[in-house]
Parts: C-alpha cells; structure tokens; sequence
C-alpha cells in the first residue's frame, strides 16, 4: 500500500474546516488544515465554493496542490438547521403626551421650572398681555446664546416670569451663565419643532451626578400638573421612563392622555408524542422552558394566532421554510430555547430619540432538514474537482474521535460541540456506543441579545464585542481594562477612542457608539452567554446521559468556535464543576485547541475503515 | 501666567477672526473649562507651558487646534475654523477625560 493523501471536511453552521494527512503504511501523519467561513446554508450546493478555498489554503500550508489529495471526506451533515426571533411581550405606548427624559451632556442650572412653552421671539410680546403666567422659553438653533440670554433678562426684568427653557443647540450653559435670575435648561433637544408651543410643560435639571426627582415621580407629574388619580395612574409610565435621567421635560397637551397598551404576547403551544401544553409567554423564559422539560420532547410548537408570539413562529417557520426548500406547512421544530430578553423601543412623544427598553422574548428554534442534501455538495464537489468524494460516519461520533485526541482523554467521554447555529452534545460510552442530541441556541443567539440589550442595530459590531474583552480609554495614555487593571500605551490613543469604551479586537480598537459604561455592557455580554449557553449545556448533557442526572458524567470536551470564547469554557466549567464533573475545552490533536474536531475525525476514521480501498 | 491658576491658553495669529475666538470660548465654557486668550506666534504649541497641558491655536491658515503637552510634533486635533466650537469643546473634553465630538468627515 503506498502512500495516501487524505482530507477531512467538515462543513458547520458558521465554518468550513479542513484537516489533510498522510497515509502511508498505516502510518498517519497530520499535515496542515485550515478554516473558512462556510459559503450559503450548511448542505447546499454553494458550499462548495468555501471547501475548495479551504482546500486550497491547507493544501498550500502542506506544500501541495489540491490535485495532490487522493480522498475527501466529508462529514454527514447533521440536517438540522436553526433561526432566531425575538419580539416585546408587552409594549408602552405614549400618545397625546410629549416628553423629553433626556441626557445632554451639559444642562444648564438646577431645578424644576413649571410654566406655559412660548417661542423666544415671542417672549417680550407675551408678558405684557398676562404678567401672572410663567413661561418655559423654547430656543432653536437659529438664534445665539447671548442674544437669548439677554431676550429673557429683558423679559424677566418687566416683570415676566421665566422659569425654564428648552434649548436645540448645545448652549444650555452658555445662557445659564448670563442669566440674571438662574432657571434650568434642557438643551441639546434635537427634534425640539416637536414641542409644542402654549402648552403647559415642566422642565426639570439635576446637580451634575444626581438624577431628576420630580418628573420620575408619578406623584411629582401630579402635582405639576393638577392631575386627578385616573390621570395620574395614566401618566405613570412617563414617570418610569424618566427614572434615572439627569434632565427631562414634560408636555401636557390638550387632550394629553397616557395609555399603556398590553400588546397580547399570546400562548405558545408545545406539541409532545403524547400530550400537548399550553404556556403563556408573558410568564417568561423560565416558565416555557419549565414546560418544555415537563412535556419532555416536542415535535412541533405553534404560537396563538393573532398574538406576538404568533407572528414570531409563523415568521419562524417561513424563514426555516425558505432555508430548507420546504413548505411552511411541512416544518415542524423539533426543539427551542426561549430566553428572557431586553429589547428596545421607540418612545413615541420623544423628541431628541429615546428608546424605552422594554421585556421580551428571544426563541431560537430547530428543524429536522432533508437528509440527502449532503449527497448533492459531495457530488458537486467530485465534479468540480476530480476527486474521490467519501461521506463518511455521523458528525457525533467524527467529533468525538477527533476530540479524544485531546491529551488525558479517554472512553467513556462526553463532548460538546458549542457552535454558532447550535449546541450540540455526544457521548461515547466505554464499549463506543455513541447517542447524540442537538439543540438550538448558540453564538448566534448571544450575538442577537447583545444587539439587541445594547440596542446597537449592528450585528457586526455586536459579534465583535462578543468575541473580545473591553477597555476604557481614561487618558490619552492610559486605559482601564474590563478587571480593573489599568494599561500603559507608549503611544498616544486616537482622538475616536478618546474618553470612550472600546472593544480590544485583534484588529485594534473599535470605540463604541453607546453611553452605555463598561461595566453594564461586560454585564450584558456575559449574562448573554450564561442564558444561551449555561442553559444550553444542561438540557443536553440531561439529554444524553442514560441516568438523566447529569452528575453520572465525570468529562466533557467542549469543540467548536464558540469553545474558543475567551470566557464561555470557563462559565461551563465553572458551572459543570458544581456537578463534580471535569469539564475544559478540547486540544486537538495536541495542537489545535477545540478547533478541527470533526474534520480530524473524518482522517482518523479513513486509516480505521480500512482506508484504501 | 501664573502657575497656581487653571485655565486653557487660547493662542491666536494677528489674523484669526474675532467670531472662531469667540466660539472657541464658548465650547470651553459650556463643558466649564476656564480659558485665557493670548496673541502671539502660533509655532511649536506642543513645546508652551499650560497649567492643564492643553493649548489651543488659531492659525492664520484658516485651522484651529489642540496641542498636548505629552503628545510631540503635530497637533493632537485640528479642523477648520467652521468647527471653532467643536474644538473648543474637545479641548475641554480632552481636559475632562469625556468622548470627544467629532466632526463629520469634510
């Protein structure tokens, strides 16, 4: 038998990885391999483009051509593909009341200031006419600083009482500082054609480092405004969008009402083999999920029509639909996670662009595909390239023999794959037999909620603070780490990170566009992770133990991208270890890290099938 | 200057326009920074003494900028004298330790 030249590749949710050895008399030796970002859905044709792009690349790193390669062996696809949704369980909407719960930088004085809104142009027209009013100024962006300092010194001087302004610029200071008689201003108001004018409105300015007292207070916007108790319970949820601002403004128009409209998020209905149960989304996460593990499987789950929860399945089940080339009618989910979420809104009556965070819930969902699919990518494949194609053994068992080459491994083992589209789970008992489960919900969800908690609308930008540790510029040659610890640079810091929180990448700093303080996006980011993968790993490490009590297992490998995290291994170890279990992440081949598993399984497996043949 | 007194040192050629100064002076005062506006030779900003390491120059080539005590050879910003208040403000910002605002591009 002479020499062989053998190529394991394995196509996953997010990448296409590939391993090349040598064969010669059965003798192996690992050459090169490589990894790329699979091209199209997992198990279509358009695979194909990303494999030969892999292959290439190991190829090169081994000194050979592609042409080189005797046999390549691709993994069974696992046919099973996932999506995501989330959606507001329930929703506040503000109508016929305008109000500004906004933080600009720098207010100007101190304060509540109650009063009718007027234009400055109007301001020494008015007082005149009614001297016993007071006035809250509305200043726009065309008109100067000290010109409307000295507008309202002048008014206040015959008499008229001005007790707050509205500014659109950024001059809240520059007017307090040449005002006669000190009143608070809101500025920075970009939207401020918005506010209405010979409306009563209250304007409120905290001490820099303390938060408005009055306008967050239910009772404060009550007695403000002369509100009887069903207006006040009406005007409530303005006060709780204002908890916390430093500044803020309310309008109380004519008809002004405040409603808060319930939106029905709706039941969920988790079909079993035997029985069906109903669950409420309102009661969250934990409480779906506790009725997923009572049902114990499902083999398909619908939402009420009509409702949120509804739209979000049947919104599901197209897009699973449109990625498998099934009818929406054909798809059945065969499992979910729900995960408690935050998701932002649009304040309507805001008018410098606030968003309301409001609760939700994030699904991520699983369907059983067409299994030939990977037959088509092996065939194309073949065409495309002269070679021999092998679709070699299930994904579970290659990835547990590829991670059984990590050192101090042994039978019986448990890994888990924790990827981006899903997290999946294998044991290989002592004797090799093999049971595996898949479930839904990976990196992809966690990238989802940090996106959309931090209310970023960038996904890019939300998959890189995933993947990275944060700083916070302090100087210009100075930074605070997310540990506290401080870093030294020799070289100046950029004038776009200066003062601001930044993503360490690989690539440099990425400064971020949210006011949001280090500490609550590190919050954020981790408590993301332990919802999605914490939870995930011990639905299916219950899944595949025999006993069902997840203390029977003594180790677990964890393999795939989401294993490399610079913090999701040590939250499953820290978490595994309260179940005595010895839980870390893979080291392939000694070498490799939790990276290359199932294309190393598919060589290894080639030299123990018999391989030539 | 006398070294016990905290201010920023607005430094201006014989052609600076009254209106960037002016502007200059109100991003300081809004963020709260005193300042002190000085006519002389706008050369080497970086290499004059200020009591918070800052020094803002308005040149006769129609730019404004920062200088850093700490930070050698050009200036740690500079715009166009239509962003007099932005700069003004970053200076005051820098001082602070706050993001800065940048101008759009152009």
């Amino acid at each position: 038998m002479g020499k062989r030249i053998v190529a394991g590749v394995d196509i996953g949710n997010s990448s296409t990885e590939v391993a090349i050895a040598i064969i010669e008399g059965g003798q192996m030796q690992f050459l090169a391999q490589h990894l790329v970002k699979t091209t199209g859905v997992k198990g279509t044709v358009e695979n194909v483009r990303g494999i030969r792009f892999a292959l290439q690349e190991a190829a090169g790193k081994a000194g050979l051509t592609v042409s080189q390669i005797d046999l390549i062996r691709l993994n069974d696809a696992v046919p099973v593909i996932g999506d995501l949704a989330m959606d507001l369980i329930s929703e506040t909407i503000i109508t016929e009341s305008s109000m500004i719960g906004h933080n600009p930088d720098s207010p100007g004085g101190a304060g509540l200031g109650v009063g009718t809104t007027i234009g400055i142009e109007q301001l020494l027209d008015m007082d005149t006419a009614r001297t016993d009013d007071a006035y809250i100024v509305v200043i726009g962006k065309g008109f100067d600083f000290e010109w409307a300092a000295g507008r309202i010194n002048l008014a206040m001087s015959r008499g008229a009482s001005v007790t707050g302004a509205i500014v659109q610029k950024d001059d809240g200071v520059l007017i307090h500082n040449r005002l006669q008689h000190k009143i608070p201003i809101v500025d920075e108001v970009s939207l401020i054609e918005k506010v209405p004018l010979n409306k009563k409105a209250a304007v409120e300015v905290a001490l820099p480092g303390h938060v408005i007292r009055t306008l967050s207070n239910p009772y404060g916007l009550s007695t403000v405004f002369s509100l009887t108790p069903d207006e006040t319970i009406q005007i409530a949820p303005v006060a709780k969008a204002l908890v916390g601002n430093r500044s803020a403004v309310v309008i109380r128009t004519a008809q002004g009402e405040v409603v808060e409209r319930k939106i029905e998020a709706g039941r969920m209905i988790l079909i079993g083999t035997q029985n069906r149960l109903e669950v409420s989304v309102n009661d969250g996460a934990d409480a779906i999920m506790d009725a997923y593990e009572r049902l114990g499987s499902v083999t398909d789950v619908q939402g009420e029509t009509g409702t949120n929860v509804g739209g979000m399945l049947s919104g599901l089940r197209q897009d699973l639909a449109e990625l498998t080339g099934q009818t929406p009618g054909e798809i059945s989910i065969s499992d979910f996670l729900a995960v408690d979420a935050v998701i932002p809104s649009s304040i309507s009556g805001s008018m410098a662009g606030e968003l309301a965070m409001e609760s939700g819930v994030a699904l991520a969902s699983m369907v059983k595909t067409d299994k030939s699919s990977i037959h088509r990518v092996a065939r194309s494949l073949e065409q495309e390239l002269g070679i021999a194609i092998e679709v070699g053994g299930v994904e579970a068992e290659m990835a547990i023999r590829g991670a059984l080459t990590t050192p101090g491994t042994r039978k019986p083992i448990v890994i888990l794959d924790m990827g981006g589209g899903s997290t999946d789970a294998a044991m290989m008992d002592a004797s090799g037999n093999i049971t595996s489960t898949h479930l839904a919900g990976a990196g992809d969800m966690v990238t989802m909620l940090i996106n959309s908690e931090l209310a970023l609308g960038d996904k890019e930008l939300a998959e890189k603070i995933k993947k990275n540790p944060l700083g916070k510029v302090l100087s210009l040659f100075h930074m605070q780490l997310e540990d506290g610890t401080m870093l030294f640079s020799e070289a100046p810091f950029p004038p776009h990170t200066f003062g601001r929180v930044v993503i360490r990448g690989e690539d440099g700093l990425t400064p971020l566009p949210t006011r949001v303080s280090m500490e609550k996006i590190r919050e954020i980011r981790r408590s993301a992770k332990r919802r999605v993968f914490v939870t995930n790993v011990l639905r299916a490490l219950k899944r595949i133990v025999p006993t069902r009590n997840v203390k029977h297992l003594s180790f677990v490998v964890m393999v795939g991208g989401s294993a490399l995290d610079f913090e999701i291994p040590q939250m499953v170890t820290e978490e595994l270890g309260k179940y005595g279990i010895v839980a870390g992440f893979a080291n392939i081949r000694g070498t490799e890290g939790p990276r290359n598993a199932v294309a190393t399984g598919l060589v290894l497996s080639s030299i123990k099938n018999g391989g030539a043949t | 200057m006398s070294s016990k007194e905290i201010f920023i040192p607005i430094i201006h050629d014989a052609g600076a326009q009254y209106e960037v100064i002016r502007e200059i002076s109100a991003g300081l005062e809004e963020e709260g920074v005193p300042y002190r506006v000085l006519q002389r030779t706008t050369r080497n900003l970086g290499d004059l003494p200020s009591p918070l390491q800052v020094v803002i120059g308005v040149h006769d080539n129609g730019t404004v900028s920062v200088s850093h005590e700490k930070v050698k050879g050009t200036p740690y910003l500079e715009y166009s004298w239509k962003h007099a208040r932005r700069l003004g403000k970053n200076a005051a910002r820098l001082v602070k330790g706050l993001p800065l605002h940048l101008p759009e591009r152009g």
